[in-house]
């Protein structure tokens, strides 16, 4: 159930007027106290959580791929209520291990402790998508740019991590690297703030395409391969809040060595990338039906192949300057 | 699927009434249509022809298997003999998916 962390447990909490200290600009000792109790609370904007844990890793994670995010220990509301404990038992001299508990349950199997974060990022997707049905929660890489969303739709392995990363750091606005958050009650996009999940070959084409990208601690050998993660900008953060409205739907695939296509994608066949795809739209029942025929008739949809980085953000600069930025409404 | 619906029998009985299930959607997007089932829950691509189907229960209320197939041989100027069939085989998906249900038909009012 989510968590009403308790009221005046934090001085980040008291009224001031000073702007909260970012994550990543607070104290070490700070950061790993607010951990342990009465935990660390994050505001994604769509969404907000709370992780408690004492996993010695995780404090340091955290304050390198939420760097930006402002420290605090309360909210008036947590949705997501998370902890990340050490292992118990006589194997944690041999290996330490952390586990993921949230909703009263372990949805994961313990991780290696040095791998706390990976942890603490898969666990608050897995339940920021059983639990966020406030939100239509399509499965897509989201930006945005002149108050419009690029969402960008894609199965794993699409590439679609990749280009958001790269589209974050050439001027575009990270709403999010894994859920483009509908409210379809007051019928814009919102932020859900996380950090790029970067993966295997896509960390080095990152480091290559941005050499100054603000990436966090490497991770090899995870379930998932080697990951890294990419934090949001300062702005990204400071807006998480701003609505987006639909600007177009790109749908994406990362081909080695093919040659660049922009195609528009008919309706039809975008509603079924976006509603068969999306992580609660069955749960919502009629209400994702709507929503998913609303998105398709307020913005187009396209395909796109490529195999260079800079030739589909060039492709995707020119399609929102025809289609977007210049069009009626 | 098609196995669902009994026989064409059943479907031509004349007590058996058909009627557009409660809380069901269908939208036309681009070329071709999408629906939404009230009493399942199940989303369904549809064809031309199962989109009539659904729109003439929608907007024409509780109707009888072969009315249906009277109307919609009307509306396009095919044979009946032509429009039967492929009503008949688009039936069955559109009552798995929930989008049309049977009523009694005491209660369906002149079908």
């Amino acid at each position: 159930m989510p968590a009403m962390p308790e009221a005046g447990a934090s001085a980040a909490a008291a009224p001031s007027a000073a702007p909260p200290t970012a994550l990543g600009a607070a104290a070490p000792a700070q950061v790993r106290a607010a951990l342990r109790s009465p935990g660390l609370c994050l505001d994604l904007g769509a969404a907000t959580l709370r992780v408690r844990s004492d996993a010695p890793a995780l404090a340091a994670g955290l304050q390198s791929v939420y760097r930006e995010h402002p420290l605090a220990s309360a909210l008036p509301w947590v949705d997501i209520d998370l902890r990340i404990a050490r292992a118990r038992g006589a194997r944690r001299w041999l290996r330490p291990l952390v586990r993921l508990r949230g909703e009263a349950a372990h949805p994961f199997e313990p991780f290696p402790a040095a791998t706390a974060l990976p942890l603490f990022e898969w666990g608050a997707n897995w339940m920021l998508g059983l639990r966020l049905h406030d939100h239509l929660l399509l499965h897509a890489g989201a930006l945005e740019r002149d108050g419009r969303a690029l969402l960008l739709p894609a199965m794993p392995g699409a590439g679609k991590s990749t280009l958001t990363a790269a589209l974050s750091l050439r001027g575009w606005r990270l709403l999010s690297d894994e859920f483009g958050a509908w409210d379809w009650r007051q019928r814009h996009f919102t932020a859900l703030l996380k950090p790029v999940a970067l993966k295997n070959e896509s960390i080095e084409v990152i480091r290559r395409f941005a050499p100054d990208a603000p990436l966090g601690p490497v991770f090899e050998k995870t379930r998932k391969g080697t990951v890294a993660h990419l934090a949001a900008s300062a702005q990204a953060v400071r807006l998480r809040h701003a609505p987006a409205l639909p600007g177009a739907f790109v749908l994406p695939q990362w081909q080695a060595g093919a040659a660049l296509r922009l195609e528009p994608v008919d309706a039809h066949a975008l509603f079924g990338a976006l509603a068969f795809n999306a992580f609660n739209y069955r749960v919502l029942g009629a209400t994702g039906y709507d929503a998913v025929v609303h998105l398709v008739q307020a913005a187009r949809g396209w395909r796109l192949v490529y195999g260079e980085l800079d030739d589909a953000l060039a492709a995707l600069d020119a399609l929102w300057q025809r289609e977007v930025t210049t069009a009626p409404g | 699927m098609l196995g669902l619906v009994r026989d064409g029998s059943a479907l031509s009985e004349a007590t058996t009434v058909w009627t557009w299930a409660p809380g069901s959607r269908l939208t036309a997007l681009g070329a071709g249509w999408v629906a939404y089932g009230g009493a399942s829950g199940e989303t369904l691509y549809l064809n031309d022809e199962s989109a009539a189907v659904l729109e003439l229960l929608r907007d024409e209320g509780p109707t009888r298997f072969d009315a249906v197939c009277r109307a919609l041989a009307g509306d396009s100027g095919l044979d009946l003999a032509a429009v039967t069939p492929a009503v008949q085989q688009g039936w069955a998906p559109l009552v798995e998916a929930g989008l049309i249900v049977a009523v009694e038909a005491g209660n369906a009012g002149d079908a």
